[in-house]
């Protein structure tokens, strides 16, 4: 991403002939290899190696999956949030398509963490929802990244239309750390965290641990490779989007010469 | 195979098929874009 933007400010010229025709390279070549290595991991241990718990039983696999999506949900609104705040300072194009890539990441993140929280919670706890604290809190933030989103594609001039969308996009940390404690601060269904509950101790050991480890390792490579491409995407479309309104502006500028040129019989230069 | 394999599953495929969906449409809008826009504008390493 760097590379990119890098050349750009430099306004390097290229040929046609090493452009990438996608927003792959051979970094993320790798970088998917690798992710796919690690889901095809984690589903051995998660679902294969790693022994049913004593209380949930064969339901403990979901959190597999389902911790890691929410971790880097909240990775994600941070990414937004950080971005968001740089762009209001720097006015940085970069960090604005980061925290928009980051955003929509999140949103998605998000989603599956509710789909597998709720799929967990049927065997668990007898139902799939309950307006829990954790739970409220986790829909409140799917909705506040939803709202990011469509403020930010919303038709508006870009500067406006970022700004708007960055101001938004400032609110998704106070709402991560509201997620993260509702379950301290208040009587939650939802249990109290496992990892990290008294400085380093876990209530969790052996193969599970190792299973919830690689879990974090592959939903982590899978994050960073989709943001990854998602990033070079929003930098695509915002390219698009510049192209069309430089084209607009001389098509305009034809128009207004060809008007003057009626009127005065005189034609621009 | 216990009452709660079929959750188990179903889960397991949400997250599966989620990503890979959201990963393909990612990656061909990439490559539809890409041709409209002029390779100089498209570096990336």
């Amino acid at each position: 991403m760097t590379t990119q933007i890098a050349s750009q400010s430099r306004g390097r010229p290229s040929g046609a002939g090493d452009a990438p025709t996608s927003t792959g390279s051979r970094a993320t070549r790798v970088l998917g290899i690798l992710t796919i290595v690690a889901i095809a991991t984690l589903a051995l241990f998660g679902l294969v190696l790693s022994p049913a718990d004593a209380n949930q039983g064969d339901a403990v696999r979901i959190l597999y999956v389902h911790v890691p999506s929410a971790t880097f949900a909240y990775v994600g609104c941070f990414l937004t949030t950080l971005g968001s705040a740089l762009y209001l300072w720097k006015r940085s194009q970069w960090w604005e398509l980061v925290a928009y890539a980051s955003a929509e990441i999140a949103a998605l993140f998000t989603a599956v963490t509710l789909a597998t929280g709720m799929l967990w919670g049927r065997p668990t706890w007898g139902v799939y929802w309950v307006w829990d604290a954790r739970l409220t809190s986790t829909a409140m933030l799917l909705l506040l990244l939803l709202g990011y989103l469509a403020v930010r594609r919303l038709p508006a001039e870009p500067s406006v239309r970022s700004k708007r969308a960055a101001i938004i996009g400032l609110l998704l940390v106070p709402n991560v750390v509201i997620v993260r404690q509702s379950v301290q601060w208040w009587r939650t269904l939802h249990q109290k965290p496992t990892l990290f509950a008294n400085g380093l101790d876990s209530h969790i050991e052996g193969l599970m641990l190792f299973a919830l480890f690689v879990g974090f390792v592959a939903i982590g490579l899978l994050f960073t490779w989709l943001l990854v491409h998602r990033f070079r995407l929003a930098w695509l479309e915002e390219q698009l989007d510049e192209q069309g309104l430089d084209l607009a502006i001389a098509e305009r500028r034809a128009e207004a010469a060809a008007e003057v040129a009626a009127d005065t019989g005189v034609v621009a230069p | 195979m216990s009452g709660t394999w079929p959750y188990v599953i179903a889960a397991w495929l949400v997250v599966l098929g989620a990503f890979l969906a959201y990963a393909v449409i990612t990656v061909v809008r990439g490559r539809s874009l890409s041709r409209q826009v002029p390779p100089e504008r498209r570096r990336w390493s």
